[in-house]
């Protein structure tokens, strides 16, 4: 159990964090138009008459935006609802064209589910899905083009957004942003959603509130629109600390709508509670209900990929990797298919422990340093099994190895052809190594002398002249044996 | 040559086909008519040059054999449904000038069909009334006239531009569109046949919105014929529309003449309320004998939640049009009138844009739908309105249609406005229950009052019953042997 | 009810419309007189009825039709801006928005 409580001089404070998630639905076309979603297009390309909201014209239902969000309720273990209706939220703004958004108010498509997220001390804790509806996004307004105007670009209206809404369960910082983190994770494993915070496809409103363990809660603020993981951290911990030093200097909160702004990392009121919108939601009565059957919901729970949770699981098992490893693995979509392809080609399938510490060890690192994903390493999978197959075979020392792999990144060469060119080849004959042993000791008797009244340390020393002897050469756990033996 | 106008689509189509005479020489008519009758306000906007250039191609598809099924039929277009290159304005200054680069679905297929339009008709503002009184550009006036007397009447509305020219001969159909009797009111009060379909079976699709859970275009015809022949192009589904139904829309022609012998007429009760209008209850016990005299068999219903229809339609019909009138904000298309901020463009162009009858309904809408309004206003009236349809549905178990009037008076004076808005929503007394329950019914004009004015009955049928409609109203036309002008 | 001339003017500010000052008594009083006969209503037994919000589900049609996600509409930027009052950069524009 990690304690979030915040302490201070009067004592302790819970914090309690509620999130509505907005993704972008990935589709290729809007909600309810036949436009493209797109981001990188001229303004008003991407525009259907209907997304302008022309008189006259109507929407019609995206059969792909409906199963992505089932599938996304699946995967969050959340009730399906059979029957959801579209509502109309309406509110003026200069890029909602209709003057209302389509969304889903009082009927979502997807009702209560949760999310286990981990913790630091290798425990789970449980986030509360209270529903999930689907929307349209706005289009944009772009303020720095003209002095005095704002332009309307309207190519991200329509495009449909799917609000993942947590009950209040998160208690710090640090737990919002990991919900965040395997939400997204999920999204992209499930292929619901690109969830790319940089594109603005992944936005988040936090509503956070404090309050004495044992009390009821405290009055909350929303912050909306936040878009990015780090900034979410950022809002909710200045957010605690807004209202902690309110509170303890006899102020009280707000329930307010804010805004975060990342430059100062600070959030500001934007209104209150009494200025709240009157969104005026009705059913949409250019559209029906939504109406699923259970064999259309069967259909797509048995078609569900292998979630970050269920591959990790599956790996610790099957590879019997740590806890922490498997984790590492299955962070992102391609690292475990990489892996996964690392240990087919592995000659000993005992070596699948090894390939992981590879693969997120050295991999990583060359690949961290010359900035590229794993997708685009120039050492494939087969390729880094057969490197690995030469250390398990002792052919090569794991020393050796990381020479061979930096050889390999930069030649594209086979492990086994590089080793043989630069004979490599460890030295694993025991007659032989005793020999150079033999010699070694025999040209540092004082330092035998001191090895054996105590001073342990000396150990590295002898193993890395037999190293130096042999050009790094001599299969260290049989130079260790021996080493220990002649000791 | 004859007067062409003055024929009905059959007998104009086989002079077409028989090549005595053009679809110019009849074009040529109708815009010399168009001319002639300017004084009744019927257009808001004239295409005759297009018209004729049309005629001149739908006269080389006869003289090639491939004349399509209304080809050279002359057609007005009710101003709120969109023509691509067509102002379209819903007779409203917020869209004085606008251009739709695209056509509703019901316009399209009647071009298909070889309708030609000679222009846009007259209504109501975003047809929200029933004397056309409230049109930007000024009102329509009724061709017919109280005997004796030159004041000018009312055609009703909203689709008064529709009912007048097509009454008036200055076109041979109309489009119109019906939310609470907006078909048939006017036809009624001008001596032609109006038919609003079953909710669902015309597409909406570039027909600008007033209420979508009820609006519903349909012909204005001279004749139940032609109303049937127009209505078999226009109907059928619109993927573009998701409240299109699925149908196979039938031969409607087949209907007519066929014999009603046995088959059951209802007559509500409720639809005689103490104050019903003399004349119009005298027509209504005529056409009940007619029905008797082909052999229907009259059944005494009754419709119980009939006084509630009004009031709720008073609640539905403003709250969708608030929210779908949000649309003309001043920023995409139509009246901007600049401000200094956004808020401020918004409530200058919209308060300039909009006139005082919709300016009083998107606010009665906006209040029925905001917070703490809801439940007790829209849900409730929602409710009732499910009451309503439940009444027809036991009805339908007895009989296979219900007769009444259409309206409860006969055309009123331009000038003689109500001022009572209870009064004047009253004109719809008769027509809304049939929009909130999505029922077809068709106005069919029966007779003069003693002033001379047209008095015209409904029959109102179980949904996508329309081809029995067609029956009874072909029976009735044909009974009443009523005399148009000119004719 | 009473619809006082402060609820008008909240309904003005939601609906974006602004009614003379010299109308806004008479216009509450109307409204309070269309509510009072709106408020019969209440008089209808509607314990466990569902709200009608489309006549279609009438007919027996229960859900919206979907629609493959085919890109097949778009890349039409003039039709989007030809009725546009004002546009620059291929853009909408409209007074500077401060948030």
């Amino acid at each position: 159990m990690i304690n979030t409580l915040i302490t201070t001089a009067t004592g302790d404070w819970e914090v309690i964090i509620g999130l509505e998630v907005h993704t972008q639905v990935k589709s290729k076309t809007k909600l309810f138009s036949g436009a493209a979603t797109s981001f990188a297009a001229e303004p008003n390309t991407k525009v259907s008459l209907v997304d302008a909201a022309m008189p006259g014209m109507l929407p019609v239902l995206n059969e792909v935006c409906l199963e992505q969000a089932v599938k996304t309720g699946l995967a969050l273990n959340a009730q399906i609802n059979l029957y959801s209706v579209f509502d109309r939220k309406n509110y003026f703004y200069a890029d909602l064209p209709q003057g209302y958004q389509i969304s889903q108010f009082y009927h979502p498509i997807v009702g209560e589910g949760y999310l286990d997220i981990d913790l630091a001390d290798e425990t789970t804790k449980r986030v509360r899905i209270e529903r999930i509806h689907l929307e349209q996004d706005a289009g944009k307004s772009i303020h720095d083009v003209h002095p005095d105007k704002s332009l309307i670009d309207l190519n991200r209206c329509g495009t449909a957004l799917m609000e993942i809404v947590t009950k209040p369960d998160m208690r710090s910082a640090d737990e919002a942003m990991d919900f965040v983190k395997k939400l997204r994770l999920i999204l992209r494993y499930l292929g619901s959603s690109d969830a790319n915070m940089d594109e603005g496809s992944l936005r988040a409103d936090v509503n956070v509130s404090v309050h004495r363990p044992g009390t009821p809660f405290g009055t909350r603020a929303e912050i909306k629109n936040v878009n990015s993981i780090r900034f979410i951290g950022q809002a909710i911990d200045y957010e605690v600390n807004r209202q902690i030093t309110l509170l303890e200097s006899g102020g009280a909160i707000d329930q307010e709508t804010r805004l975060f702004d990342a430059s100062t990392v600070t959030t500001r009121s934007m209104r209150s509670k009494e200025d709240a919108p009157d969104y005026r939601y009705f059913p949409d009565p250019d559209l029906l209900p939504v109406m699923l059957t259970q064999d259309y919901v069967n259909e797509i729970k048995g078609g569900l990929p292998e979630l970050p949770g269920q591959k990790r699981a599956r790996f610790m098992k099957d590879y019997g990797l740590s806890l922490y490893d498997a984790t590492v693995l299955v962070s992102d979509m391609e690292t475990p298919l990489y892996y996964e392809a690392v240990v087919t080609h592995l000659a000993k399938k005992d070596g699948a422990k090894m390939a992981s510490n590879w693969v997120s060890g050295e991999l990583f690192a060359l690949l961290k340093e010359h900035n590229l994903s794993i997708v685009d390493s120039p050492i494939g999978p087969q390729q880094l099994a057969g490197l690995l197959n030469l250390i398990g075979e002792g052919q090569i020392s794991g020393r050796t190895a990381k020479d061979v792999l930096e050889d390999m990144w930069q030649s594209g060469k086979e492990a086994s052809v590089i080793v043989s060119e630069k004979g490599l080849v460890q030295m694993s004959d025991a007659g032989e190594l005793e020999g150079i042993i033999d010699k070694v000791l025999g040209d540092n008797p004082q330092m035998v002398e001191q090895y054996r009244s105590g001073k342990d340390k000396l150990f590295g020393f002898f193993v890395g002249q037999v190293m130096k002897v042999t050009g790094g050469k001599a299969n260290p756990q049989m130079t260790n044996d021996i080493l220990k033996k002649k000791l | 040559m004859t007067d062409l106008v003055a024929l009905s689509y059959g007998a104009l189509r086989q002079k077409l086909l028989s090549k005595s005479v053009t679809v110019q020489d009849v074009v040529t008519q109708y815009v010399r008519r168009m001319a002639q009758t300017q004084p009744l306000n019927a257009f808001v906007t004239e295409y005759t040059d297009q018209a004729l250039n049309q005629a001149a191609e739908a006269d080389r598809r006869i003289q090639s054999g491939t004349a399509r099924p209304l080809e050279g039929f002359p057609l007005a277009v009710k101003d709120n449904c969109c023509v691509e290159g067509m102002r379209t304005t819903a007779s409203s200054k917020i869209l004085e000038n606008f251009i739709p680069p695209y056509t509703a679905t019901v316009v399209k297929r009647l071009q298909d069909a070889g309708a030609i339009v000679l222009g846009k008709t007259n209504l109501d503002e975003f047809a929200m009334g029933s004397s056309t009184i409230t049109s930007h550009f000024g009102p329509s006036i009724n061709p017919w006239k109280i005997k004796g007397d030159t004041a000018d009447l009312i055609p009703g509305g909203s689709s008064g531009g529709s009912s007048a020219c097509v009454a008036g001969l200055s076109s041979l159909g109309a489009l119109g569109t019906d939310t609470g009797g907006s078909i048939r009111q006017p036809a009624a009060l001008c001596g032609v046949v109006g038919m609003k379909p079953t909710y669902g079976l015309c597409s909406r699709y570039g027909i600008i919105a007033f209420a979508s859970s009820l609006d519903q275009a349909g012909p204005i015809t001279r004749t139940v014929e032609d109303a049937s022949l127009v209505l078999r192009e226009m109907a059928g589904h619109d993927p573009k529309d998701s409240t299109s139904l699925v149908y196979t829309v039938p031969d409607y022609t087949k209907a007519l003449g066929q014999s009603i012998k046995g088959m059951k007429v209802g007559i509500p009760k409720e639809y005689r309320p103490a104050g019903l209008n003399a004349e119009i209850a005298a027509w209504w016990d005529k056409t009940i004998q007619w029905m008797k005299d082909a052999g229907a068999e009259i059944l005494d219903i009754s419709l119980p939640h009939t006084k509630y229809a009004l009031p709720a339609y008073y609640i539905i019909a403003p709250a969708e049009a608030s929210s779908n009138l949000a649309r003309y904000d001043g920023v995409r298309y139509g009246l901007r009138v600049p401000g200094g901020s956004l808020d401020d463009l918004y409530a200058k162009t919209r308060t300039e844009g909009f006139g005082d009858e919709v300016k009083r309904r998107i606010l009665i809408g906006t209040y029925v739908l905001s917070s703490g309004k809801y439940e007790d206003y829209y849900l409730r009236a929602q409710r009732v309105r499910q009451r309503v349809t439940d009444d027809f549905t036991q009805a339908y178990k007895k009989v296979d249609v219900i007769l009444a009037p259409t309206t409860a008076n006969t055309a009123f004076k331009v000038g003689e406005n109500i001022t009572d808005p209870l009064a004047m929503y009253l004109q719809d007394v008769f027509t809304v229950s049939t929009n909130l329950a999505g029922l077809p019914a068709i106005s069919v004009p029966v007779g003069l009052s003693n002033e001379g004015l047209p008095i015209g009955m409904q029959f109102i049928g179980p949904a996508l019953q329309e081809e029995r409609l067609f029956q009874f109203a072909s029976v009735v036309e044909q009974a009443a042997q009523f005399k148009g002008i000119g004719q | 009810m009473e619809i006082k001339k402060q609820d008008i003017l909240r309904i003005e500010r939601l609906a974006r419309l602004t009614l003379p000052e010299d109308q806004r008594q008479g216009f509450s009083e109307r409204l309070t007189k269309v509510f009072g006969w709106i408020d019969q209503l209440r008089e209808v037994d509607i314990e466990g009825v569902t709200p009608m919000v489309t006549p279609l589900l009438q007919m027996g049609i229960q859900t919206t039709p979907l629609r493959h996600d085919t890109i097949n509409d778009g890349d039409c930027l003039d039709k989007i801006l030809a009725n546009a009052p004002e546009a620059q950069h291929g853009s909408f524009t409209v007074p500077k928005v401060v948030e």
